[in-house]
């Protein structure tokens, strides 16, 4: 079961699908964390989400690339935050701009072989109407990529917006 | 409280008089103003986190309103300057404590009105 859950920044996403961990009942609960920490904002900002997780029971992976070679649980629920950081590690560090999209797709094969119910929280980046560097813009498509296959793969896929979920596929299951 | 959210030019606030009794004498952007509507919610946040107010104290000054409307706009790169970051972030994390205890929230897309929370039908 793969459950896709995207919104904008703040938009309370990150606090729907842990509902959704939750909500499964499994108790194995792995939170794969793909932020790279760089400053204190970065810091505090890990530090908001360590303390809404805080009480759910998760045991933590860091992983801010090559989730295929990542030492994933096998069964039990895991919770990947956030695709947009995951892109940007791989795009602009790892694999470069060729290889990201791949390399991240054949990391979340393996992931949903392994989870019996995965969530991947992305990111909405596609609005704000900025034309961008050529760098950027690669990234971003890079992103948009990602987030097409997985809303492709993925049993239910939902949009949060002001801490609301709209259902863009899969109701039935939610 | 009446929450109305969506992009920029998608017709919220025509979407909330077309729906409510309220009328264009009882609307203001400036927060905490004796009117039920507010809109520009997110230029209102921008106004009150440069003059040193914080997330909670622009919460409570909302309380006063009836209706709140606001633009969407957490859904681009994060952006380089500090400030509109904590902007973005400060927007996004009102809207979802408004919409919280909202009894209302709607969505405007292209005119279109999708309700999120409320029992009301909108046209």
């Amino acid at each position: 079961m793969l459950i896709l859950v995207s919104g904008g920044a703040a938009s309370g996403k990150s606090e729907y699908a842990e509902g959704l961990i939750v909500k499964s009942g499994l108790t194995k609960r792995t939170y794969i964390a793909t932020m790279q920490i760089f400053d204190a904002e970065d810091e505090r900002r890990a530090a908001k989400h360590r303390a809404m997780r805080a009480g759910k029971h998760f045991v933590t992976l860091e992983c801010p690339r090559d989730l295929l070679h990542a030492p994933l649980p096998k069964g039990g629920a895991v919770l990947l935050e956030c695709m947009s950081n995951l892109a940007a590690n791989e795009f602009f560090g790892g694999e470069g701009r060729e290889g990201a999209a791949k390399c991240i797709l054949s990391g979340m094969e393996r992931l949903c072989e392994e989870a019996e119910f995965a969530v991947v929280v992305t990111n909405e980046l596609f609005s704000d109407g900025i034309r961008y560097d050529d760098e950027t813009e690669a990234y971003l498509a890079v992103l948009a990529a990602v987030n097409r296959s997985l809303a492709e793969k993925a049993d239910a896929v939902v949009e949060v917006t002001a801490g609301i979920p709209v259902i863009w596929k899969g109701r039935e299951i939610l | 409280m009446i929450l109305v959210i969506g992009g920029a030019g998608q017709r919220k606030l025509d979407a909330l008089l077309r729906n409510t009794n309220y009328n264009k004498k009882e609307i203001t952007e400036r927060l905490g103003e004796d009117k039920p509507v507010l809109v520009h919610l997110e230029k209102a946040v921008k106004e009150a986190l440069l003059s040193g107010m914080t997330q909670e104290q622009i919460l409570a000054e909302l309380m006063w309103h009836e209706a709140v409307i606001c633009r969407e706009v957490g859904c681009g790169v994060v952006p380089i300057d500090r400030m509109e970051r904590e902007w973005r972030e400060t927007v996004g994390r009102i809207c979802c404590r408004l919409a919280q205890d909202a009894d209302e929230v709607v969505r405007v897309f292209a005119g279109i009105p999708m309700v999120l929370k409320g029992e009301r039908k909108w046209k």
